[in-house]
This record gives structure tokens, C-alpha cells and sequence, in this order.
């Protein structure tokens, strides 16, 4: 999962990132308005972490835009002003949730996450496909029960794979959400990951569309 | 400190005064008229009689021949203090008035002056005033001496008289008078009453500035209170915006001390962690402080109920995914303003509502009821509700019924300060089949 922060404040920015990709998520950072404007304009995250008060541009105004621009992914606002009138017009601005300074990080990784299964369409906080089971909550996969050892990389392969289950999802798809901008986009490394992932599962899990990608399929 | 006399008080108390020294010299001077002129009188009277006296001596040139006609009554009546006498040029007496009879004459004993006559002022045996007037009169057939008095306590009795009536009659127009001037004083006064009671309408934060029309005199009055309120205001505005803004300016560095200390070793971050938590509260509450003292300022702005529900409840239906939010929305309600600036209502219905999104298993029920001025507000969970003992509990200050769950526990406190201040009421109920309900009763008015 790709997720986007954008926060002017550089520790508050480092310890959002760390937290972030030590949940097994892929980090993009922005510290101004502008720069996270445009970055959440041109890349496919899967969430952002939006702070409100921001140089050049504040929050609200890139929500915006985003929206009528047609960004949908889902946003966590940072708030300092936490009375419910604020709040509620950053809801109503787009934000799907929000999370008032100062926070525990606990929080703000658990809304995520949440945020995250609800765009994807998953109600509770675990997703069963077949025998795999996605436990959100704790990063966790198990097949028939039995936890699988996955790496980082493959955590984040499958889980994502199982977040958009039965959709057919083409590589240039999962590079954009598996790794940060700087990540060299004509690399084969997603083969490989497939491939060791496939090794891991049962067989037919990881179902190879020709021409179009993979598709997660528990048939 | 001294006592100072009300406006009132001192316009009817000067006037009053004004009226008694008025009057006083009106009636003194009056009287004082009046007794001259009865004095005139009575010196004409006397005159008069000498006159005619003298004409009846003129008229026979003996005494017994005397005739006295055109005579005054008075001296007819005998002991009346209106005497008559004419002696020889020694002083017997050769003829008397009617009215005379048993009294001894009083011999002036001052001599006549170069127009032979004199007078004087005696109290006579029987104790009345007399005024004397004696004439020598010489003719051909004899020398006389033309005595006439007459009643000096009478005219002082009339001069009394007039003057007790003069000041009945002016001490009833002093009344009328004074009471004239109270009513004058208080039709005079009543814009400085309704400026003194719109004064108190702001002091008790029921009114923002003074809206009444007033006289020229003390419309730049108004004005100036207006633009001083205005100013005040901004200042407190301004000076609460600073205390908000040093607050929140403090959350994101606290966030970050926070995290941090997360990440480091646990006994020394320990100390580090306590120390945040006592920074955050601070800051919390001060913040709380400076929103309170701008919301105490004020409490006459309504806010429509129904559009700050509305938004509330799509901004909790996105928060609390998949938690159903369901409204029953009453005819009532939505012609109803809740006595309650607007930010205030969003933050007592937010709390509530968001609490109940927590807590909820499937939905939220709100339920709204108008009744008499207030609307009552009930909005209830389908959670596991809260247990007795501690329901009462949980208004408390800092109070959390969950220690596990993030935040501050100062919502329902919030909550509660919020609706006192506006006048309205919030309870906390379990009911046996559902969570917990929170029954809001605030003052409202219709549109």
C-alpha cells in the first residue's frame, strides 16, 4: 500500500514515515501544500495523511481540489483544531476521517488502516479469501490458520492483491503501489515477488491474465 | 465612600426646595400686602370717623345738640375695640360711641404733632390691641379733643387668617408642583433607565451591544458605548485567537515529543511521557478556558437545528462507517433554532454523536421532540450501554469510561458545560435493550 504525508513539520513528517513503513507501507512525503498537492494529483495512493495547516496551500484548499479534480483515495486529516465545526469542514472539504494533535501514532496507523479496507470495499478488519486470511490489524496472513513467513515485500504484495480481490491488476499497478516514486518503474522485481509468493500459497491462488496482470482467485 | 443621591432624587429634592423657599416668599409677601393694606384701611376707618365727628362738632355749636350720623357699626357694638370719644381740650369727655360703655380711654401721653394730631398702639384694660388716633380741634365756641380707636387684633386676626389660608392654598399648589416635577423628572430620566437596563442586558451577556433609541442628548452616549463594547470585544477576540493559536501551535510539537518518546527506551521515557500528558491537559484546558470565557460573552445567537444535524450526521455516517445513523425527524424541528452559537451546537451534538459512534455495535438513533421553547434530543447507541454505578460518573471532569480508547476525556465535559451554559439540561440513561442514551433538553425558540 502507497500512502502520501503531507506535513510541514520535518520530525512530525520523519516520525509519520517511519511509524508508516514499519507497518509495511510504502512512504511518499511532502512538506509543503503545493508539493503534496501535486503529488497526490499525479500518483496512485491508496491513502493520505493530510495535515491542515500547511505553507503555500492549506489542507483544506488540496482536499478540495483534489475532489473536484476526481481524487478519490482516501484522506486522514491532521488537525491541531479539533472542535467539531472544524472537523466537519474537513469532512465535508472530502476527508474521510480525521485525527486531532497531538496523537498516538497507534491511532493514526489503526484509522488508516480502516480507511484503507473501506475504499477497498472490506467491512470488518480481516479478509478471507479461500483458505488466506488477511488479519489488517496485526499485518498477518495464515493460510487454513497456520501463519505464512512472508517478507516485507511480499506482505505488502499479497495483502494488496487481497484488498482488491478478484480484480485483475496489472504490474504497472502494483509498482505504482508497492514502491515510492524513485523506484525504478521498468525493474522485473514484481516477477520475482509474484513467483515467490506462488511458492508460498496453494496452487492456481495467483492467477496470471495474459497480457493484463495478475488476479487473486480462490476458485 | 460617600452616598451619591440619585438623578431623581436630587431634580425632586432642588425643586422641592425651590418650591418651599418660592412659596414661603409668596405667601410672606402676600401677607405682608395684605396687612397693609387692611392697615390702610383701618387708618381710613379711623380717619373717616374723626371726620365725621368733626363734622357733627362743625355742625351745632353745643354739645347736646351734637347729632352723629353715618356712623361705622362697629362702634355701636359694645366692647368691640372700636371706641370713640370727644372730650373739652382737657380731656373730659363730652361725648361717647355706643360701644364705649364701662371702658376707660387710654390717655396717649405723647404730644400732637405740628398738625394736632397723634397716635399710637395700646393694649387697652380688657387686653385688645387698639390703634389711636387723637385730633385737637379748635373752633369758635371751643376747643376739643377727637379720640378714635379701632381694633388692632381684628385686622391681626384677618392678617392670620389670610395667611394661614395663603399657605394652605400654596402648599397644595407646592404639591401639585412637586409632583409635577417628579413626573417631569422621570419622563426626563427614562432614557438613562433604559440605557442603565440595556447596560445590565449586555453585562449579563444577553444583549452585544446597546440597540435602543435615544434623545440627541444622549445618543453620542450610546454611540460611544457601542464603539467601546465593540473594541473591548475585538481585544478579548483577539487575545482569545492568540491563546488558540499558542495552544494549537503547541499540539504538533507535543505530537512529535510524544511519538519520540514512544520510540525510546521505556523507563526513560516513562518520565517523559508523564510530563507530555501534563503539557497536553494544559494545553487543553486553556484552550477550553479561552473558548468558554468567548462563548460566556454571549448567549443571544440561535442556531437552526436541523442543517448542523444534517451535517453532523454525514460527517459521522463517513467517520463511523458502517455504523447506521437514523433520524427521526419530527415536523417540529425543522423551524427550530437552538439557543446556541453555532460552533457551540456542533461541538455539544459532535461529542455526542461521535461518542455513540464508538461505542455502537450497528446504529445510531436520534430522536427529536419540541416541547414548550425546548427541544429535547435523544441519540442513543446499540452498544453494550454503561453500568449503574458508573453512569453517574461519567460528566465528570476527565472522566473516561474506557481507558483504552484514545482521547482526552474531556467531550462529555464539554458537553455539559456547554448546555448548562445555554440554559438547557443533559442526562445519561441505560435503558435495558440499548446502550447508552444521552437525552439533550436545550432552550430554543421557533422561527
Amino acid at each position: 500500500m502507497r500512502v502520501l504525508v503531507v506535513e510541514d513539520d520535518p520530525d512530525l513528517n520523519k516520525q509519520l514515515c517511519e511509524a508508516l513503513e514499519e507497518a509495511d507501507y510504502v512512504v511518499d512525503k511532502a512538506f509543503d501544500g503545493e508539493e503534496g498537492h501535486f503529488l497526490g494529483d499525479t500518483e496512485p495512493y491508496d491513502a493520505v495523511v493530510l495535515d491542515i495547516g500547511l505553507p503555500v496551500k492549506d489542507g483544506i484548499s488540496i482536499l478540495e481540489d483534489w475532489r473536484r479534480e476526481g481524487r478519490n483515495m482516501p484522506v486522514l486529516l491532521l488537525t491541531a483544531r479539533d472542535r467539531w465545526s472544524d472537523k466537519v469542514q474537513g469532512i465535508d472539504a472530502g476527508a474521510d476521517d480525521y485525527v486531532a494533535k497531538p496523537f498516538h501514532m497507534e491511532e493514526v496507523l489503526a484509522r488508516l488502516r480502516a480507511l484503507v479496507r473501506r475504499a477497498a470495499g472490506h467491512a470488518s478488519n480481516a479478509i478471507e479469501i479461500g483458505p488466506l486470511r488477511l488479519d489488517i490489524g496485526a499485518s498477518k496472513v495464515t493460510l487454513n490458520g497456520s501463519a505464512i513467513k512472508l517478507t516485507s515485500h511480499e506482505y505488502r504484495l499479497l495483502s494488496y492483491m487481497m484488498h482488491h480481490n478478484g480484480k485483475v491488476i496489472s504490474r504497472t499497478e502494483l509498482t505504482e503501489h508497492l514502491y515510492d516514486q524513485d523506484f525504478d518503474r521498468d525493474s522485473n522485481t514484481i516477477e520475482v515477488f509474484v513467483g515467490r509468493l506462488r511458492k508460498k500459497l496453494p496452487d492456481g491462488l495467483i492467477e496470471t491474465v495474459r497480457g493484463l496482470g495478475y488476479k487473486l482467485s480462490a476458485e | 465612600m460617600t452616598k451619591r443621591f440619585s438623578i431623581f432624587t436630587r431634580i425632586f429634592v432642588a425643586t422641592a426646595i425651590c418650591l418651599v423657599i418660592g412659596l414661603g416668599a409668596t405667601a410672606w409677601a402676600l401677607s405682608l400686602v395684605y396687612a397693609r393694606a387692611l392697615e390702610r384701611n383701618i387708618d381710613n376707618v379711623i380717619e373717616s370717623q374723626s371726620d365725621q365727628l368733626i363734622g357733627s362738632i362743625l355742625d351745632e355749636e353745643e354739645p347736646e345738640d351734637w347729632s352723629f350720623q353715618n356712623i361705622d357699626p362697629r362702634y355701636q357694638e359694645l366692647g368691640s375695640g372700636w371706641y370713640w370719644q370727644i372730650t373739652d381740650i382737657n380731656g373730659s369727655p363730652l361725648a361717647t360711641s355706643p360701644s364705649t360703655f364701662g371702658v376707660d380711654l387710654p390717655d396717649l401721653k405723647i404730644p400732637f404733632d405740628d398738625q394736632n394730631r397723634r397716635r399710637a398702639d395700646l393694649r387697652d384694660a380688657d387686653g385688645i390691641l387698639q390703634r389711636v388716633s387723637e385730633r385737637k380741634l379748635f373752633t369758635q365756641h371751643g376747643d376739643y379733643r377727637v379720640l378714635v380707636t379701632a381694633n388692632w387684633d381684628e385686622l391681626n386676626a384677618d392678617v392670620a387668617l389670610f395667611r394661614n389660608q395663603t399657605i394652605l392654598a400654596l402648599t397644595a399648589v407646592g404639591i401639585v408642583l412637586a409632583l409635577l416635577a417628579a413626573l417631569i423628572a422621570r419622563v426626563s430620566l427614562g432614557p438613562m433607565k433604559e440605557l442603565r437596563d440595556e447596560i445590565g442586558l449586555v453585562k449579563d451577556g444577553k444583549a452585544e451591544q446597546i440597540e435602543g433609541v435615544y434623545p440627541p442628548e444622549m445618543a453620542p452616549v450610546k454611540d460611544e458605548l457601542n464603539a467601546l463594547l465593540s473594541t473591548n470585544r475585538e481585544i478579548v477576540r483577539q487575545a482569545q485567537n492568540h491563546v488558540g493559536n499558542l495552544a494549537h501551535g503547541l499540539k504538533t510539537p507535543l505530537a512529535v515529543l510524544r511519538n519520540e518518546a514512544r520510540a525510546k527506551d521505556e523507563i526513560e521515557s516513562k518520565m517523559v511521557r508523564t510530563q507530555l500528558q501534563r503539557m497536553e491537559e494544559i494545553v487543553q484546558r486553556y484552550l477550553q478556558r479561552a473558548q468558554m470565557a468567548a462563548r460566556s460573552q454571549i448567549q443571544t445567537t440561535h442556531t437552526p437545528l436541523v442543517p448542523a444535524l444534517e451535517r453532523l450526521l454525514g460527517a459521522m455516517r463517513k467517520i463511523h462507517h458502517p455504523i447506521q445513523y437514523h433520524w427521526r425527524n419530527t415536523d417540529a424541528a425543522d423551524a427550530l433554532s437552538v439557543r446556541m452559537d453555532s460552533g457551540d451546537l456542533d461541538e455539544v451534538l459532535g461529542n455526542i454523536l461521535d461518542n455513540a459512534g464508538k461505542w455502537a455495535k450497528s446504529q445510531v438513533s436520534i430522536k427529536t421532540e419540541y416541547n414548550h421553547n425546548q427541544i429535547e434530543i435523544t441519540i442513543c447507541d446499540d452498544g453494550e450501554g454503561v453500568p449503574q454505578q458508573k453512569l453517574k460518573k461519567i460528566a465528570e471532569r476527565g472522566h473516561r469510561l474506557d481507558e483504552n480508547t484514545h482521547g482526552s476525556g474531556l467531550g462529555l465535559d464539554i458537553v455539559k458545560e456547554l448546555v448548562q451554559l445555554s440554559g438547557g439540561r443533559v442526562n445519561f440513561e441505560c435503558p435495558q435493550d440499548s446502550g447508552l442514551a444521552v437525552c439533550l433538553t436545550l432552550p430554543c425558540r421557533k422561527r
